[in-house]
């Protein structure tokens, strides 16, 4: 049994608790870093964790190495996700803007641009396989 | 008939060391603060957010029930506010405003108050609604993909993960110290051993739970992961690594002994604890979940009112 003047305590402890919550969601949002400390590639065989900043700054990975293609004189935080060229689904048609950053139309009007997961797919797996290291095996990365 | 002869029951011996559900509720609630701390320094406002809002909702959500369903205010109690803590103690710190009210909301309403409220429930609520948000949202409650934007200074990867993925060679990095000292992704307040560990044994000193549940609990999951350990040990990671990671250590002081869903005599207890670390390690080794204590939680919640039939034999004779 909860006496009037507990219930009142209470409830305040409540509303105090609750604006607190509030501010802090709204206050303080988790922010996307400009440069990706890791990337999860989600996937029905198995997620993928991706260390992208342990590979920029651990392993010494310039970010043209994997960020090819580009302008060499764009700052590292101004770098495009994979997804902004390679579509998620294949056949898909990636974002025109994008592509007429560098090209004029005429060069990508009639390009099939690979998809996301085989890009990435090649990518990783060619780096890994030069030099003989990291993860080679599905199960390496993808896990369930 | 007066409300206090209603609870007038048969001769002594009876005595009442002065502890109530209110002591009881807060003593866990303080025991809990050092776990929270942790997840607090750790992963930041954000995670004030969390635990802030689901106490909060909670509160709220009890009232609430307590004013639908025509019942006494109960919310002085600290039960609603446990729940709402414990709860915030197992997700993530990213954990979006709307999952965290969800979740709340499940926990306290359909956890409890469906089944009657505060021991009338068979399945630990935050468990029950763990569950709900697991196979509704489970990309809201995978630890790696929630905390991909945090810069942590130990290897920030679920450690049941790689275990159940790459084996023990992938989690040997992951030191008993660092485990014991928090050093790993998980809940906001389910990863700093040592925190755990000493709340826990408050608890136990206290009273507010029985020590038959969790040492029975730790000491069988223990025995399983080494029996699987020993079987095969490039597969299987060791009972260690088992003892300190996931929800091991919250599961066995804070959601296993709950009174309602936990037998009341001290073999049932013995055994409830056990089966109930055998099947975290059934569902860690060869299930299909990274981390069992939840879903082993609820099965022992079930078979609960089965071990309570085991009772000790009644002195004298029937007539």
């Amino acid at each position: 049994m909860t006496s009037e003047k507990d219930l009142k305590l209470i409830l305040s402890v409540a509303v105090i608790l609750f604006l607190v919550g509030v501010l802090c969601f709204a206050a303080f949002p988790i922010e996307s870093p400009q440069i990706p400390n890791r990337i999860q590639y989600r996937s029905a065989t198995g997620h993928a964790l991706f260390e992208h900043l342990e590979h920029n700054t651990g392993y010494d990975v310039e970010c043209l190495e994997c960020h090819h293609h580009y302008a060499e004189d764009r700052e590292d935080e101004e770098q495009l996700a994979c997804g902004a060229c390679h579509p998620q689904e294949p056949g898909k048609a990636t974002d025109p803007e994008v592509c007429s950053e560098c090209h004029d139309e005429e060069y990508y009007e009639d390009t099939e641009m690979e998809a996301r997961t085989p890009a990435v797919h090649s990518q990783c797996i060619e780096c890994h396989a030069g030099i003989g290291a990291g993860p080679l095996e599905c199960a390496e990365c993808h896990m369930m | 008939m007066s409300r206090k002869k209603m609870f007038i029951v048969s001769h002594a011996p009876f005595w009442h060391n002065g502890s109530n559900i209110q002591e009881r509720c807060y003593g866990m609630i303080w025991a809990a603060m050092p776990a929270v701390a942790l997840g607090i320094v750790q992963y930041g406002l954000p995670a004030v957010g969390v635990v802030c809002l689901a106490i909060a909702t909670a509160i709220l959500a009890e009232y609430l029930m307590n004013r639908a369903t025509k019942r006494t205010v109960t919310i002085a109690d600290g039960n609603a506010a446990l729940l709402g803590l414990l709860f915030a103690m197992l997700i993530p710190a990213t954990t979006p405003w709307w999952v965290v009210v969800v979740g709340t909301l499940l926990t306290v309403v359909i956890g409890l108050h469906v089944f009657g409220g505060l021991g009338a429930n068979p399945f630990h609520p935050v468990a029950v609604s763990m569950m709900m948000l697991t196979v509704s949202w489970p990309a809201f409650m995978d630890f790696d993909a929630a905390l991909v934007n945090y810069e942590l200074s130990f290897k920030a990867v679920f450690p049941l993960t790689l275990a159940k993925n790459l084996g023990t060679a992938a989690v040997a990095d992951f030191s008993t110290l660092d485990l014991l000292l928090g050093r790993q992704i998980g809940g906001i307040g389910s990863t700093f051993g040592l925190g755990l560990i000493a709340g826990g044994i408050y608890l136990i000193a206290k009273r507010y739970i029985r020590w038959e549940i969790c040492l029975s609990f730790l000491a069988s999951l223990f025995l399983t992961a080494l029996a699987f350990h020993l079987t095969d040990p490039v597969r299987f990671a060791g009972p260690m690594f088992h003892l300190l990671t996931g929800y091991t250590l919250i599961g066995a002081f804070f959601l296993l002994p709950e009174s309602a869903s936990s037998p009341v005599n001290p073999v049932p207890m013995l055994i409830y604890g056990a089966a109930a670390g055998v099947l975290t390690m059934l569902i860690r080794n060869i299930g299909s979940y990274h981390d069992g204590v939840l879903l082993a939680v609820l099965l022992v919640n079930l078979v609960n009112p089965l071990l309570d039939k085991i009772r000790p034999k009644a002195l004298g004779r029937m007539a």
